[in-house]
């Protein structure tokens, strides 16, 4: 007879780089149920607005993840935009676009160095994290950081990127394109890697519609779904946008749809750099939201979907402010995709799924 | 283009409505709880995106909606339906609401009942500071200022508007004029006094929110410099 039991998986455990638990019910080596919990070292940034006013608030916003920190600053001044109804020169938008896609391009090289290092390809995790190496270098010679740029403002931007150092990213992303063909294509062709993401941790299409997943997780399972195919901002701009998405569902289904994005960003990145606008950055705006004035916008994070939500009540400091990030919303799609699934396989789709506990613990 | 559609729906209409969005095959994006400072309620806010019809109004005008269900003025130990049955994805910002706010909501499909995040004090987004409420007053007053100040600047505009057609009747008779000039004075007189008292009242409002907003010994500290200053500017008077 098959013995149950309970393991209890993180809070602390060497695939998880941040605090995540999960209580997996077992049979034998099989998981019939996975527990999430979260909430180990939760920040009550949304709490923070009481102490800091809308502008000093950005910084905080941009704290909230060490790899979407561009989105998070993006979105926050986004929605602060709406609220107080201001509308920003197209040059503010596409360099904010240039940027995000950039930090799109980090966090998925970073996750692929991640799982690289998860089944044990060291030399593929060095390959991924060299390449990465250079977009940190592109955010430190423009902006002056590596990952917190500090460059949005509700408003505008702080400071312009010159157009000379705009050509100098895209000569750069065109430099690292053979090398990533070359890391994309052991990672997608290889035997090895092959073997531990076929068929491991498949999530259906009408299941991941039924969950609201989001980011490659969802396009992996075939959710058409990606919210830059809205056309907010510079990405209106486009000549065409398609969704990355992939049918089967499964880990190496995720790491596929990953891939394509990365060049995907390039090419947005190439695109956006050969029609930027000259009509100024902006600035700091001295308004100060109305009572009851609201705020919302939704970006595609490197994860996926983030929303955020601003409120003013008439002062400098906000009534509420919200942000929900991919990960909490795919928390459902975790438990779901670990239904079932061999224990030793465990660490290898939530590490598919790309967990951002800081994201999630704001 | 992003709109954003507000609909304000009681608590007992909400799951028809939740049922709705999803038969419409609407995504949920996220739900989270607002604490109305001024009386002390709570706000609950459900997001979904209609991803077909977002794209069907793009390809029409260029603008797509978040849909929004609000739900407004609930008490602290109303029962509020969970809406996992139709969105599981809910069960992270269900339990937030729980263990934040300390809603009581039923029915959560994956219930923590209470130990979802390890928190030091209890609910703690329910709690409305003595620095939120003073700055929220401080607005209030200051507004209230404002628009006395443009009520009177209104009322002043009137008044020099109707002087101005008295004065060309005034010529009838200097008899008349003079009985009118007196009570004119008076009025100039007391005109200036208010928009004087306006102001000091303005002052006095914008000093206390920035008291109200200090370090509590500090602001006490300026308090008694400020009363100080008053004695010592009476004195000097009298002298």
């Amino acid at each position: 007879m098959a013995h149950r039991s309970v393991i209890p998986f993180g809070p602390q455990h060497p695939v998880l780089p941040e605090p995540l638990h999960l209580d997996l019910v077992i049979e034998d080596d099989r998981v019939l149920e996975a527990i999430p919990q979260i909430g180990f070292v939760h920040r009550g940034l949304e709490k923070l607005t009481e102490k800091r006013d809308m502008h000093q608030f950005g910084y905080i916003a941009e704290r909230i993840c060490g790899i979407c920190a561009v989105g998070h600053s993006y979105g926050y001044a986004s929605a602060c935009e709406r609220m107080l109804g201001i509308e920003v020169p197209g040059r503010v938008q596409y360099i904010r676009t240039i940027l995000h896609e950039l930090s799109r391009i980090h966090s998925h090289l970073l996750w692929l160095g991640l799982l690289a290092d998860a089944f044990g390809f060291e030399a593929l995790f060095y390959r991924s994290w060299t390449l990465r190496e250079q977009i940190l270098k592109i955010f430190e010679s423009t902006c002056g950081g590596r990952v917190i740029l500090s460059i949005n403002e509700i408003g505008g931007l702080k400071h312009d990127i010159e157009d000379s150092e705009l050509a100098g990213i895209v000569q750069t992303l065109d430099a690292m394109r053979p090398d990533y063909e070359a890391l994309v294509h052991t990672f997608l062709d290889d035997v090895s890697c092959g073997e531990r993401l076929h068929g491991v941790g498949v999530i259906s299409k009408k299941d991941a519609l039924d969950l609201s997943m989001v980011g490659p997780f969802g396009r992996a399972s075939g959710v058409d779904y990606d919210v830059r195919m809205f056309s907010d901002g510079a990405y209106a701009d486009l000549a065409a946008f398609e969704p990355v998405v992939a049918t089967d569902g499964d880990c190496y289904a995720r790491c596929q749809v990953r891939c394509a994005e990365v060049t995907q960003a390039m090419d947005i990145i190439k695109e956006l750099v050969g029609k930027i606008p000259h009509d100024g950055i902006g600035g700091r705006t001295k308004l100060t939201p109305a009572d009851g004035a609201r705020g919302e916008v939704v970006i595609e994070q490197p994860r996926g979907e983030a929303y955020y939500y601003v409120r003013g009540n008439g002062t400098k400091n906000l009534d509420r402010f919200r942000v929900r990030t991919p990960t909490s919303q795919n928390l459902a799609g975790l438990t779901h995709a670990l239904q079932g699934v061999l224990l030793a396989n465990v660490p290898m789709i939530i590490l598919t799924i790309d967990p951002c506990i800081s994201c999630t613990e704001r | 283009m992003q709109k954003a559609i507000y609909t304000t729906v009681g608590l007992d209409e909400l799951l028809s409505h939740v049922q709705a969005l999803k038969g419409a095959g609407a995504r949920f994006v996220q739900m989270h709880a607002e604490r109305c400072v001024d009386d002390g309620s709570y706000r609950l806010v459900y997001t979904f995106i209609n991803v077909r019809a977002a794209q069907e109004h793009i390809a029409q005008d260029g603008s797509y909606a978040i849909e929004n269900l609000v739900v407004e003025g609930i008490d602290r130990y109303q029962e509020i339906p969970s809406i996992s049955s139709y969105y599981p994805a809910v069960f992270p910002f269900e339990n937030e609401a729980h263990d934040l706010f300390g809603l009581a909501i039923t029915d959560m499909q994956i219930d923590f009942k209470g130990f979802f995040y390890q928190v030091s004090t209890a609910e703690p987004m329910s709690v409305i500071t003595p620095e939120v409420k003073a700055a929220r007053e401080k607005a209030m007053k200051v507004r209230a200022a404002a628009e006395a100040k443009a009520r009177k600047a209104a009322a002043e505009k009137a008044a020099a508007a109707a002087a101005a057609a008295g004065e060309g009747a005034a010529g009838a008779g200097d008899a008349a004029g003079a009985a009118v000039a007196r009570p004119a004075a008076a009025a100039g007189s007391d005109a200036q006094h208010d928009e004087a008292a306006a102001k000091a009242a303005l002052k006095a409002a914008e000093m206390e929110a920035k008291l109200a907003a200090m370090d509590p010994e500090k602001a006490a500290k300026v308090r008694a410099a400020l009363a100080a200053k008053v004695v010592r500017d009476k004195q000097k008077k009298e002298a």
